[in-house]
């Protein structure tokens, strides 16, 4: 059996997370009545400890970013919520990328 | 953000005076505004020296975009240090008689939008306006970021009829980046221009062509000089670019146009 925290299942972990904040942030450009649902998913998919707890640096990031962007967003700053997610995104496909070439 | 916005600010290299290469004064048919002053109080908040502005996608653009253009003049008159005023045209438009006003004008250069005027960039009117472009010596800031789906194809033979065209990939060419950087590799006078593109493609961009290439863009209103210039900063850092040529992305590339 593979370890708990080898880079393939730190991977999918992140991809999952990946495709929340994809919803997340479609639903907000698309001025989804849903958007506010969409962001809780993926504030739950940020929720506890990555595999082997390898990641966690960047996952204090990113819900730091999207807590910031869901009370932006509730405050009506559209384009301060986008700031955060978008810097969000960044984050973590940047952090994918580098963890394909370990 | 604040410890995001500290990695940004220690990664700009000390003395590099950023150069944003996309920005907007104006107004835009969904409501956005920017005014002179807001823009220059965004400049002053993130400590960038100069940016290209040039109008939204104006409701009282009428026939020829001469009212938005005079909002930018104005504001490069206002705040001539900060600005490099850009005007904007309608291909579909009589576009003669504005052309060549703006460049008695002053202008600096040209915004060509294909997604909110419709056109594409094959189209025999915008093929004949960047010969003129080109013929008078201008650069031109193509959008070809969000909602385009043709971009190098319809764009190559302009590019090769011109070799002297100045031309700024607006939004890097984002769905097609990988194929611009291969088809205008040789073509030395386009730059591809960063502002609110996802940091995966500008990862791609970076590894895939040389970064005296690439410059810095916002897109103010619709992008913010925090996150537009980590998204770049994190992409060159993911792909190794050294420091040399992160101060040619934030400033020394398009200034080579704009000393």
């Amino acid at each position: 059996m593979k370890a708990r925290h080898d880079a393939a299942l730190r991977t999918a972990h992140l991809i999952r997370v990946d495709s929340y904040m994809d919803f997340a942030i479609l639903g907000m450009w698309a001025s989804s009545p849903r958007v506010d649902v969409m962001m809780g998913m993926l504030e739950a998919s940020l929720r506890g400890e990555s595999p082997g707890a390898r990641d966690e640096d960047l996952l204090e990031k990113l819900r730091a970013l999207v807590r910031e962007g869901r009370e932006y967003l509730t405050a009506g700053d559209f384009f301060a919520a986008m700031g955060r997610m978008r810097t969000a995104h960044d984050l973590l496909f940047l952090h994918i990328i580098r963890l394909s070439d370990e | 953000m604040a410890s995001i916005w500290s990695w940004v600010r220690e990664k700009i290299p000390a003395g590099v005076e950023v150069f944003d290469a996309h920005a907007h004064i104006g107004v835009d048919v969904d409501g956005r505004t920017v005014t002179a002053d807001e823009m220059q109080a965004l400049m002053d908040a993130a400590d960038v020296r100069r940016t290209i502005v040039f109008p939204l996608n104006d409701p009282n653009a009428r026939d020829d975009y001469s009212g938005p253009n005079e909002v930018v003049w104005n504001a490069y008159e206002e705040y001539p240090r900060s600005f490099v005023p850009f005007f904007r045209l309608n291909p579909h438009l009589d576009y003669a008689r504005e052309f060549a006003r703006c460049v008695e004008r002053g202008f600096m250069g040209l915004k060509l939008h294909p997604v909110s005027q419709e056109f594409e960039l094959d189209d025999p009117r915008v093929v004949r306006l960047l010969g003129m472009v080109a013929e008078a010596d201008l650069p031109v800031l193509i959008h070809t970021g969000f909602a385009m789906q043709r971009i190098v194809e319809p764009l190559l033979p302009t590019v090769e009829a011109h070799p002297e065209l100045r031309l700024i990939l607006g939004h890097a060419a984002m769905v097609e980046v990988l194929e611009a950087t291969r088809a205008f590799a040789d073509h030395p006078n386009v730059l591809f221009e960063t502002s609110v593109v996802q940091a995966k493609d500008l990862y791609e961009l970076c590894r895939s062509i040389d970064s005296s290439r690439i410059c810095f863009g916002s897109d103010i209103p619709y992008g913010d000089l925090p996150s537009t210039l980590h998204s770049i900063l994190a992409a060159a850092d993911a792909a190794d670019v050294p420091e040399e040529g992160i101060r040619g992305i934030l400033s020394g590339n398009i200034r080579r146009w704009f000393p």
